[in-house]
């Protein structure tokens, strides 16, 4: 019964601090810094996003013909991969941020702040709506980056322009890294991808509609229209 | 209390949105086969390839609206129009149970989870045509002609009604050594769809046309498949319009794509048929709205159909309306259907012509 109720208390946090989150509101960081649940909260946040956007861009999945018990697996992947990398991301940001701005604030909720500037791609199953779903797609991820901007602004007393030198040599720091040492992780994440999804979802579908076309799976029209 | 009854339509709206291409996505995928059809499609290779036998001059198939709900139900003025279409071009064989709002030839009515919830619109539609019910069956219509027209799930959208054209086609008689021209004629949403399912069809030896009837056409790449598109529009419908302006594709700025390519190529015509109205009053189908300047005194529906006719006589596919009328006259013309005239009209330089640009 404290298990349930306990539950209900999460999933309510979650929403208040979504709901926080996607305002872009200061009290943000109070919550985040006070609320002892608050690592849980943030995981949460970052976990539902990443499964959001690849259910938003699934027509990967569905066109690599993936299974359905693969398929939500794949999205419980992509919540991982989400926290792995927002866990960077967050880490770098802390660093280039308490090296810049010596404070004595706490680098640990910097890094949890910047998980939840992921909060407007909980959103991002929209990505699916036929036509606009890619420019909903860019709509929120503008908004995380002005999430992000305002949780650096707010977590080093800075202003606009010092958040934004902030993100921006931490952008620069992360491109550095995937260059340089990103090729294993890169490979070990889409093997982790291939046991997962059962495919390398690397093609496109016209790609695979061609490739498809020559197999005996095919529709009548691709197998047998031609003379 | 009423901002938050707001927020949760625009959800709802959201939600269903993007539920739209799971129909088409799991049907790729295999998740789902719920309403396959058995049947010609399952044709022996060599039957599919067996010389043609007695075969019709063409094959016309007519794709409905985002008011269609199933193969076998169109809104009410649509009937007049098609019985029209056969009359008018006896060589032809006209199809119209191919519904393309499914990648299943599946209607709204037929086996689907929600079918008998469709069943009960159709029936207040069928008492009441303007029912707002009704515009559940346009909205959930229009998400799939979007889906047919977004480049990431057209691919498989396209296919699954090519599909079942060319199924239905087969059952039909349709033999591709026959190498009979296939005219797809798309009303609205049908007219995308057109388009979009040309790009597999296009596959067979057939030549492939497409005639979009006010169709809000998008820069699609089955464009450049077609043998010649045809996309007749009134000046009162802003929906048709809508396709050149939602789909950058069709602005001028982007000459690369496949709709500017095969306009530059001189394969897409535009006709403007007059003060067409999408829906309602003058719409392409009234046969009872007579054109305000027509020197034949013709219903805005009347016309429509003379310049298929004409088009498709133009095109080489059908004798001149002449020789047509005489043919008709022998071949019992239906009760109350408009007859075709006897001559196609002269070419006119005068006001006239100006005023009835088509033919």
């Amino acid at each position: 019964m404290e298990m349930i109720q306990e539950f209900f208390t999460y999933i309510d946090h979650l929403f208040q601090v979504i709901n926080h989150a996607l305002r872009m509101d200061p009290r943000l960081y109070e919550i985040v810094s006070t609320n002892r649940n608050s690592t849980w909260l943030v995981l949460g946040v970052v976990f539902l996003a990443g499964a959001s956007t690849l259910l938003g861009q699934s027509v990967v999945l569905f066109v690599n013909r993936v299974r359905r018990g693969r398929f939500i697996m794949s999205l419980v992947l992509n919540g991982i991969i989400y926290i792995v990398s927002y866990f960077v991301w967050g880490v770098t940001i802390a660093l280039i941020g308490l090296l810049i701005f010596p404070t004595e604030l706490n680098g640990w909720s910097v890094v949890r702040m910047v998980g939840l500037s992921t909060a407007p791609l909980i959103f991002g199953f929209f990505i699916l709506i036929p036509w606009m779903g890619p420019f909903i797609g860019k709509i929120l991820n503008i908004w995380g980056f002005l999430i992000l901007v305002s949780v650096v602004e707010f977590g080093f007393q800075v202003g606009l322009w010092r958040a934004l030198i902030v993100v921006g040599i931490g952008w620069l720091l992360m491109t550095l890294l995937t260059n340089l040492i990103g090729k294993p992780v890169i490979a070990l994440r889409n093997r982790v991808w291939h046991m997962v999804a059962g495919t390398t979802l690397d093609a496109d579908t016209q790609d695979l509609l061609l490739q498809f076309s020559r197999s005996g799976d095919a529709p009548a029209l691709l197998q047998g229209g031609k003379e | 209390m009423i901002t938050y009854l707001i927020i949760g339509a625009f959800l709802l709206l959201f939600v269903t949105a993007a539920l739209a291409p799971m129909e088409s996505l799991g049907w790729w995928a295999g998740w789902s086969r719920e309403g396959t059809k058995e049947g010609p499609s399952e044709l022996s290779a060599a039957e599919a390839t067996a010389a043609p036998v007695d075969e019709p001059d063409m094959y016309v198939i007519y794709l409905s609206g985002i008011g269609a709900i199933s193969g076998d139900s169109f809104p009410d003025e649509e009937y007049p129009f098609l019985h029209g279409l056969e009359e008018r071009l006896p060589t032809a064989k006209v199809i119209t149970d191919v519904y393309p709002y499914s990648v299943t030839n599946n209607g709204l009515t037929g086996q689907r989870m929600f079918s008998k919830a469709w069943q009960q619109v159709e029936k207040l539609r069928l008492k009441n045509p303007n029912s707002l019910l009704g515009m559940f069956i346009n909205l959930r219509n229009a998400l799939q002609m979007f889906v047919s027209a977004d480049r990431r799930y057209g691919p498989i959208y396209n296919l699954g009604i090519a599909n079942e054209i060319y199924r239905v086609l087969l059952e039909k008689g349709y033999r591709p050594a026959g190498k009979r021209p296939i005219i797809l004629l798309g009303w609205s949403g049908g007219g995308q769809i057109s388009i979009g399912a040309a790009a597999y069809l296009a596959e067979l030896p057939s030549p492939i046309y497409v005639i979009s009837l006010g169709g809000m056409l998008s820069d699609d790449p089955g464009i450049e498949k077609l043998t010649h598109l045809w996309h007749l529009y009134g000046v009162a419908d802003p929906l048709q319009a809508l396709g050149g302006v939602l789909y950058a594709g069709r602005w001028p700025i982007m000459p690369q794509s496949p709709w500017n390519q095969t306009m530059a190529n001189g394969r897409i015509d535009i006709i403007c048929l007059g003060a067409y109205a999408h829906n309602g009053k003058g719409n392409y189908f009234d046969m009872e709205t007579k054109l305000p300047n027509d020197a034949r005194g013709r219903t805005h529906g009347q016309k429509t159909l003379d310049t298929i006719q004409h088009i498709l006589t133009d095109q080489g596919l059908m004798e001149r309306p002449g020789n047509l009328a005489t043919a008709l006259t022998a071949a019992e013309p239906a009760d109350a259907l408009p007859v075709p005239t006897a001559e196609p009209a002269p070419a006119r330089e005068d006001e006239n012509a100006a005023a009835d640009p088509s033919i």
